[in-house]
């Protein structure tokens, strides 16, 4: 439907172009700004070969600013030679824009899994801009997979302080830095960066879920009772939920509720596997 | 209702080709690494325009011109599958078999290829011979085998996965039921079958059911076609009100 109408816009466009150059380029230029826009709401609707189309014809309009949601929807679409031809292209078009390198950092770390080449792109993004929080966050995440968590740890606190200035509602490296505190059971910080993951964003179950494991690590299990139930209920396939909530329950004595969480956990594995949920 | 039913299988696609998490807020992997690939962008175009169509006869369309653009395509599966859903769905069930082995031949170990061929090979009207019912069986058991094997896409909504999963179940349900009835061995096909009932609803299935039912005498079987026409699709129904005529016996012959 979205096509047919940019295609009769193409031909009252050709008319008026014939009619008038100045107009005609005016309408040009909306029109190709259309496109983009229409390409861009498409993709975060999920609407992603929708989004393709109405991207290609706004660079056939000479856009170059489609280059980079282009590459991001093919990334959706996990079309690995496509992304990396047309990310080259948005880098060309714009080489002082941080955005794409930040792209293709995520590309790299999550798609490739190369953390090192990943956290280069994540650095070329904060060369060109260093307020890039979230790029910062990344670059963070990607140092904790290479063992230098002492490294990225300022890096994360640095995205959270700048996060919390942009009053953005990104709530990765709170979670990020929440498993690292976790890990040497520095359980109060761990508790803060938490809770302000889950503030930001308690329909995400890993938020939930961390947020019960650190409640019972800190031996608060009337917390961590109620927010692995929240991760359970979020995301019934988030079956680490299930395991340790019946350890949980366990530990409080409820041994039925323990054994019907195990029962649950045993019978949602055949169904969902062990894959790693977020 | 019967195009959201028969392109459940599509959700599979969706699972499959999204490195879905890609710009949520985390930092998990992608849900599968090994993505068909467009060589070109006028090949992704193309298999879009398959995934947009909004029709069964327009994703016919969109699916052939697809797979006479592109035979050599990491999409041919897909591309094929859908096309044979909907072919199927249009009642246009030579055509659809036509695809699904295009789609079989391009990947032997797709389930949702398995399942279709298996189920043209049991569907009613088409001729069945032993041989033909083992092999539609071998189909349902290699599907159903490989379904366990299957592990939930990272950022795949639970619900969607449940429903998928359940519609393959169901696929193979239905088919080793619909074997063991047409082998005449109607108890064990009415534990097959309400089983596969009891995860997806399909009209096919619900048929089939209705077929047993009028076989065995049970009064149940005028109800079970009643809802087989309610679901569809057309040729499902068309079946079913055979079933209902009292002078017409539907056993796996064209009405």
């Amino acid at each position: 439907m979205w096509s047919i109408l940019a295609r009769g816009k193409g031909n009252v466009i050709l008319a008026s172009f014939c009619l008038c150059a100045v107009s005609a380029t005016t309408l040009r230029s909306q029109d190709a700004s259309n496109s983009l826009a229409n390409g861009v709401q498409s993709l975060r609707q999920g609407r992603t070969f929708v989004a393709i189309k109405a991207l290609r014809i706004a660079l056939a309009e000479g856009n170059l600013h489609a280059h980079l949601p282009l590459a991001e929807a093919y990334f959706v679409l996990n079309q690995r030679k496509l992304f990396k031809e047309e990310i080259a292209l948005a880098k060309a078009a714009f080489p002082l824009d941080p955005e794409a390198f930040y792209v293709e950092g995520r590309y790299r770390f999550q798609v490739e899994k190369d953390v090192e080449t990943a956290a280069k792109q994540f650095q070329l993004a904060l060369v060109r801009s260093a307020d890039h929080y979230k790029a910062l966050c990344y670059l963070g995440i990607c140092l904790r997979e290479m063992r230098k968590e002492e490294e990225a740890e300022p890096l994360l606190l640095k995205s959270v302080q700048l996060a919390e200035q942009s009053k953005s509602s990104f709530y990765l490296p709170y979670q990020s830095l929440a498993e690292y505190y976790l890990q040497l059971n520095r359980l109060e910080e761990a508790e803060s960066m938490i809770g302000k993951a889950v503030a930001l964003a308690p329909r995400v179950a890993m938020n939930q879920f961390l947020h019960g494991k650190v409640a019972w690590a800190a031996k608060k299990n009337d917390v961590a009772v109620v927010s692995l139930n929240a991760a359970i209920k979020i995301d019934p396939a988030f079956l680490q939920a299930y395991y340790l909530l019946s350890r949980v329950l366990s530990a409080m004595g409820d041994k039925d509720g323990a054994n019907r969480r195990l029962t649950e956990f045993q019978t949602l594995k055949d169904i969902y596997g062990l894959g790693q949920r977020q | 209702m019967a195009w959201a039913n028969v392109n459940s299988g599509l959700l599979g696609i969706v699972a499959l080709l999204c490195a879905d998490m890609a710009f949520a807020q985390t930092h998990a992997p992608p849900s599968n690494s090994t993505s068909p690939q467009a060589k070109s962008r006028e090949e992704l175009d193309a298999f879009g325009a398959i995934m947009e169509a909004g029709n069964p006869v327009r994703t016919v369309e969109t699916a052939q011109q697809f797979l006479n653009a592109y035979p050599n395509s990491e999409f041919i599966v897909y591309a094929a599958l859908a096309g044979a859903d909907s072919s199927c769905d249009l009642g246009k069930l030579s055509q659809c078999a036509g695809l699904a082995r295009q789609a079989l031949q391009a990947n032997p170990n797709n389930i949702d290829a398995l399942l279709l061929s298996a189920r043209l090979i049991v569907a009613p009207g088409i001729e069945n011979p032993p041989k033909h019912r083992m092999e539609a069986k071998t189909f349902a058991a290699t599907a159903l085998d490989l379904l366990k094997r299957k592990t939930i896409p990272t950022a795949s909504e639970a619900g969607v996965w449940l429903r998928t999963r359940n519609s393959f179940e169901a696929a193979g349900k239905y088919v080793l039921g619909s074997v063991e009835f047409l082998d005449g061995n109607l108890d064990s096909a009415r534990v097959l079958l309400d089983q596969a009932v009891a995860l997806d609803p399909r009209g096919e299935y619900l048929l089939r059911l209705a077929m047993l039912c009028a076989a065995k005498g049970d009064s149940g079987a005028q109800a079970m076609a009643a809802r087989a026409i309610a679901a569809g699709p057309e040729w499902v129904a068309s079946f079913a009100r055979e079933l209902l005529r009292p002078e017409k016996r539907v056993t796996n012959d064209q009405p």
